[in-house]
């Protein structure tokens, strides 16, 4: 093969690095460029939140699925605006006491606003009581009241034992009180009779005070009993008047509250049990005497905090309907809880201590969350959709609802959920949950799936450009010459990996502009020059590059053997990505391969020693099954090969390393060098068809980084995928090089193309009898293929003869 | 006890449910008005004894209407213990007002020592009013001093 082999494959230096022009778009500052489309290229996406959110069916909450840093909290924020500004605010909601059963507070719905009102009605309506019932009970009128009842207490009490005690003295009887009880003992003259005494009485009188006693002690017993039914009368009585007097200063304190609040049904009731509970503890409220234990009485205020209303969702009236988004969805926060005060050693609540989470605050409105967030809070996910499928929010603690604790606490009343729930995440979360998770696809219909590139098109590179101007106006940022927005558009086809696409990752194009702008205010401009986003990129690139150059310096120091010079028979450059999330860069790395005779059988290094991964194993499996299909089909293949990256340490996967294998392994077998000058990159099939590799910008920079600091001599070069030719965005170094002629890219298709480059030698096509031209590669790889093949043979019928 | 000098002396006379915080208000106005002699007699009456020594006598309680013997041990344990009870109470309100006080028990049935105990003369007797029930008080009123009886409720 005469000339130079490779020039047939160069890829023309335009192709390597698309320039933007934004021809049409006539401007020279961005300031002067309209607002821009937000959210460019997400048609899908708010197409299927607008659906979702304008559903009011169950189970049409939203996915908003995309990575990080795609405005996907933004987007949806807005369209919930938007659909929020048309829904009217909704209810408020207090929790107040539940006078039936205070461990399950009850909860009372409010239009917007009104639940504020009730609040403050009942906090004033406190402050009224506070004054007007203990003034009630120190009035002259009760006090007299109450004396008479007590003197008529009195006086029923002693006329039990007077008439008793009169009714024994005419029988000779006297009773005697003891500490205890009483004792009924016979009297003469007003004295006590002794046993003695007793003894000297005739027979018959003896017998008659014997027998009156037994009939006396029966009336006796029988007004014991008595008693405590005339005490329970008193009470009766005192707490008869106690009602009338707090009826009298109460009624006339809710009278107005009742009407105001007439209308709602729940409300109406809450007042009147509120009345009925003053009433019956009335006498609790007046001022309470001074206690040598202060610290355990229950005072004034405590009582009266029975009638307070906690108002756990407030709207305010003639506002739109909520949206909330909870940036840390703990259960507390999302579900609500009970708070504990510590009183006296113990821990103590009531309805005034329940708090409302996320759900309710965005009940009948939309709730935001973040899936990851959700998923990775202890029993948050499960509780989410225990409220969705309820539609109701009950407050409790995780431990009671799964059982862990047992101790006494509040359950308060549930409250019902209209709630669209908008959950944002990554796309490998949303699959997960699809498919593991049934009640997740029940609940979460829509998916609105936002694009992480927009296609190049000329009027989309134009609105491209207007979103980059909107973007800086909206972060006060300085304006952006043309030739800068040029570049920006040309950094956001390179981040996309395709020279055909634009990246619509939104917070790192947030950051291209912020840093541009930075570098402009640093040379005190008011305009971001191109010069100020090349240097963002160069710094950008300068802050994460440390690894980067320790490998470089590594090769330079030939502590990692990368040769770029001479030729090597079984010795191929690769080229490898190192992906370090904000960073990434590739670098070479050299492939050898052995070959020997053998069973067929190509051994991958990596994976006999468990560093490759399961993709770089199948590209190996592949790469061994296209070099039986094309030399030896018709007979075994006799070959034993081995292939390895050398001084790989660490794990390889990927399968962009194939065609640089079968090339070091055809070299081998061949016996034809490979050039040291040129790196290969490309997957491959079984019919030796090269196809697209992933970071090939990278890649390819990564080798002319090290052709670079050993000396650029036009001799060096990269062959990669024809497929990955629209990929191209490589640095303007890499670009002005190759225009220059230092440095080459190769474009092919299938094997024998890139072999013919990486050798200088002719790869070779069969002919019509099914050979290949000799002295090219093939030929020679086929020919030590037969040679293996008869070797075995040979020695397999002397292993028989033996 | 036996009065020792003609100074004014203030008698407290308590039964075992006597009123003792009116009965000593009573006392603390006279001493306030002039200063005196302060005592106080316990006129222990043998009634619950006399009364449990009768084979039939029961007691009655207060509390539920149930019956009990009533024996001459319990009537003597009740006794004693309201003597007790008593010389505490007057004790502690007699140091609280800083003063000095004899407390004597003496039986109602003694005439004689209650005599010498009360003396004569412008000596004050405070008492409550249901002594007038009880035998001692006919006596009481022959004695040539003045009777001062308090009103009010006993403390059982």
């Amino acid at each position: 093969m005469s000339g130079d082999p490779g020039s047939a494959f160069n890829v023309p230096s335009a192709d390597l690095r698309k320039a933007c022009d934004l021809l049409a778009l006539e401007f020279e500052r961005s300031d002067q460029l309209p607002a821009g489309e937000p959210y460019l290229g997400q048609q899908r996406a708010i197409d299927a939140i607008q659906f979702g959110i304008g559903m009011e069916c169950d189970g049409y909450n939203v996915f908003v699925l995309g990575p990080s840093g795609s405005h996907r909290h933004g987007l949806a924020m807005d369209l919930a605006r938007e659909r929020a500004a048309e829904k009217a605010s909704p209810s408020d909601w207090c929790y107040v006491n539940n006078f039936a059963d205070s461990e399950r507070p009850r909860a009372l719905s409010f239009p917007a606003g009104q639940g504020t009102e009730y609040r403050d009605d009942m906090q004033d309506l406190i402050e009224e009581m506070r004054l007007a019932i203990p003034a009630a009970f120190e009035g002259d009128d009760y006090r007299s009241q109450l004396k008479a009842l007590e003197e008529t207490a009195q006086k029923e009490a002693e006329e039990q034992w007077k008439s008793l005690e009169k009714q024994a003295a005419t029988e000779g009887i006297t009773v005697l009180q003891t500490p205890t009880g009483y004792v009924l003992a016979p009297v003469s003259d007003g004295e006590v009779l002794g046993d003695e005494e007793f003894a000297k009485l005739p027979d018959a009188k003896r017998k008659k005070i014997q027998a009156a006693i037994r009939s006396l002690s029966k009336e006796l017993q029988a007004r014991i009993e008595q008693m405590p039914k005339l005490r329970k009368r008193h009470r009766e009585r005192l707490k008869a008047l106690n009602q009338e007097v707090s009826t009298h200063a109460v009624a006339v304190l809710l009278a107005e509250l009742k009407s105001k609040y007439g209308d709602l049904p729940d409300v109406a009731a809450h007042l009147d049990e509120v009345q009925q509970n003053i009433i019956e503890n009335a006498r609790d409220f007046q001022q309470p005497k001074s206690s040598p234990l202060p610290f355990l009485s229950r005072d004034a205020s405590q009582l009266f905090g029975q009638y307070e209303v906690n108002l756990v969702v407030s709207n305010e009236r003639g506002a739109t309907a909520p949206i909330v988004y909870e940036p840390n969805p703990g259960y507390q926060n999302i579900i609500g809880k009970v708070e504990h005060r510590a009183e006296m050693g113990a821990l103590v609540t009531d309805f005034r201590m329940v708090r409302s989470g996320a759900l309710l605050q965005a009940n009948g409105g939309y709730l935001i969350l973040d899936i990851h967030r959700v998923l990775s809070r202890p029993f948050v996910w499960d509780a989410l959709k225990q409220a969705l499928f309820a539609k109701r929010v009950r407050i409790e603690s995780p431990g009671e609802t799964y059982g862990f604790v047992s101790t006494t606490t509040l359950r308060p009343e549930p409250i019902p959920l209209d709630v669209k729930i908008v959950l944002i995440g990554e796309r490998w979360l949303y699959y997960l949950l699809s498919i593991h998770d049934r009640e997740f696809t029940e609940l979460f219909n829509v998916a609105a799936d936002l694009d992480d590139d927009l296609k190049r098109t000329d009027e989309n590179v134009e609105n491209y450009a207007l979103l980059i101007s909107s973007r800086a106006r909206d972060r006060e940022l300085l304006s952006f010459s043309k030739t800068a927005i040029q570049r920006v558009i040309e950094q956001r086809a390179r981040h996309a990996q395709d020279s055909e696409r634009l990246s619509m990752h939104m917070r790192s194009l947030d950051d291209l502009l912020m840093q541009a702008d930075y570098w402009a205010r640093q040379r005190n401009s008011d305009l971001v020059e191109v010069s100020d986003v090349v240097e963002a990129i160069r710094q950008r690139d300068h802050r994460l590059n440390r690894m980067q150059s320790k490998v470089v310096d590594a090769i330079e120091r030939d502590t990692l053997l990368i040769d770029t010079s001479g030729a090597c028979v079984g010795q191929v450059n690769g080229l490898s990505v190192v992906d370090l999330g904000e960073f990434r860069f590739g670098h070479p790395v050299r492939i050898t391969a052995t070959t020997r005779i053998g069973t067929g059988d190509v051994v991958d290094i990596e994976r006999e020693v468990k560093l490759g991964g399961a993709i770089h194993s199948k590209g190996m499996m592949i790469m061994s099954a296209a070099l039986s299909s094309r030399y030896a089909a018709d007979k075994p293949l006799s070959m034993q090969g081995s292939v390895v990256f050398e001084q790989s340490y660490g794990g390889v996967e990927g399968d962009s390393a194939s065609v640089a294998e079968l090339c070091a392994l055809m070299s081998s077998l061949s016996g034809v060098p490979v050039k040291q000058n040129l790196a290969v990159t490309g997957s491959i099939n079984q019919h030796g068809r090269i196809q697209v590799v992933g970071g090939i910008n990278e890649k390819i920079e990564g080798f002319f980084n090290v052709c670079k600091t050993r000396g650029l001599d036009g001799s060096h070069g990269v062959v990669i995928p024809r497929d990955n030719v629209k990929h191209l965005m490589l640095r303007e170094e890499v670009h002005e090089a190759v225009q220059k002629d230092l440095f080459r890219v190769f474009a092919v298709q299938n094997i024998d193309e890139a072999v013919t480059i990486m050798t200088g030698t002719e790869a070779g096509q069969r002919d019509e009898d099914g050979s290949f031209p000799r002295e090219s590669v093939n030929a020679k790889v086929e020919a030590q293929l037969i040679r293996y093949a008869m070797l075995r043979k040979q020695h397999a019928k002397t292993d028989e003869d033996d | 006890m036996k009065m020792t000098d003609d100074r004014l002396r203030v008698v407290i006379a308590v039964t075992e449910f006597s009123p003792l915080s009116a009965l000593w208000r009573a006392a603390m106005n006279l001493l306030n008005e002039s200063p005196a002699e302060l005592v106080a007699l316990f006129v222990d009456d043998d009634r619950w004894r006399r009364a449990a020594s009768l084979p039939f006598t029961r007691e009655i309680s207060r509390f539920g209407g149930s019956a009990a013997d009533f024996t001459v041990q319990r009537a003597e344990q009740i006794n004693k213990e309201a003597i007790t009870r008593t010389r505490q109470r007057i004790k502690q309100l007699a140091s609280k007002a800083d003063l000095a006080l004899a407390f004597e028990v003496l039986p109602e049935s003694d005439q004689q020592r209650v005599n010498e105990f009360v003396g004569g003369g412008q000596n004050i007797l405070i008492a409550p009013s249901s002594i007038t029930k009880r035998p001692i008080y006919t006596h009481l009123t022959r004695l040539d001093c003045r009777i001062l009886l308090v009103e009010a409720a006993e403390e059982k």
